[in-house]
């Protein structure tokens, strides 16, 4: 069949694209990890406010509370930052592919192989 | 509106207890456990959501990763499933203010009920009464005037 064109799918993505999901979907799992880490501590933070009696603890433990939900906060944000980033670039994508004629790009394209 | 209601109610009763034992109505025991039991009834459904939300969150990225890979790629699904890890996240953020503010409430709360001066009393400056009237410029020592270099 040498010397014939014939029709192939075109890859749907490149190592760098497949890495860039594999690095997203994993940060997020890793942060959704740690926001449920955080959410114990918050948990058992409470637990010690519940049951402190004297003004200077309670100070303390409140102050904690505090940073663990700005850190729960940021791990929020970045996950949804990521995400956002990973739409912008496969919009990006798919401008280039569309500009391109449609063979490069994502999906849907057909490239020709010898 | 309801863990206000609670907490009304949880102070009627304390002040109850407290009046029937002859205590002063408001202690500092009786402060902080009221308002403890009100950050645990907050927290509470707070912590639980934002559970709830992040796992939502795992389940939406693993279909993104899952959606990336398909053939033919299912565009408006990928979409779908990164705009609801958007929101669920939006969500996590709004529900952690919450429980910060209810914290924040508390602390300075506690600020106030700890036998201390209120905060804004606090941090006024003491006024210091001089023990001798200050010296006119006129009757001080010759000597010492000018101060510059000669």
């Amino acid at each position: 069949m040498s010397g014939d064109l014939v029709p192939v799918p075109a890859p749907a993505h490149d190592g760098n694209e497949i890495a860039v999901i594999l690095m997203v979907t994993g940060m997020i799992e890793y942060r959704n990890r740690m926001i449920a880490t955080f959410l114990d501590r918050f948990e058992q933070g409470s637990d010690r406010l519940h049951q402190e009696r004297r003004p200077r603890g309670f100070k303390k433990h409140s102050e904690e509370l505090i940073r663990v939900a700005d850190r729960i906060h940021e791990l929020a944000q970045d996950n949804a930052y990521d995400v956002r980033n990973l739409m912008v670039h496969f919009d990006r994508q798919r401008e280039l592919g569309d500009s391109d004629g449609g063979n490069t790009g994502h999906h849907g394209a057909v490239s020709y192989i010898q | 509106m309801v863990v206000s209601g609670e907490v009304a109610a949880i102070g009627a009763e304390g002040d109850q207890d407290q009046q029937s034992a002859g205590l002063p109505t408001e202690s500092r025991e009786w402060y902080f456990r009221v308002s403890a039991e009100y950050s645990s009834l907050l927290v509470g459904s707070e912590l639980e959501r934002i559970f709830q939300y992040t796992a939502n969150v795992d389940t939406h990225a693993h279909n993104l990763g899952i959606l990336w890979m398909t053939e033919p790629f299912p565009q408006d699904l990928f979409i779908q499933e990164a705009v609801s890890i958007i929101e669920q996240s939006d969500a996590i953020e709004d529900n952690v203010a919450t429980l910060k503010n209810t914290v924040v409430r508390f602390m300075h709360a506690g600020k106030s009920d700890n036998g201390k001066m209120p905060r804004s009393r606090r941090g006024r400056r003491r006024i210091v009464r001089r023990r001798s009237a200050p010296v006119h410029p006129k009757d001080q020592d010759p000597g010492q005037q000018g101060g510059g270099m000669p």
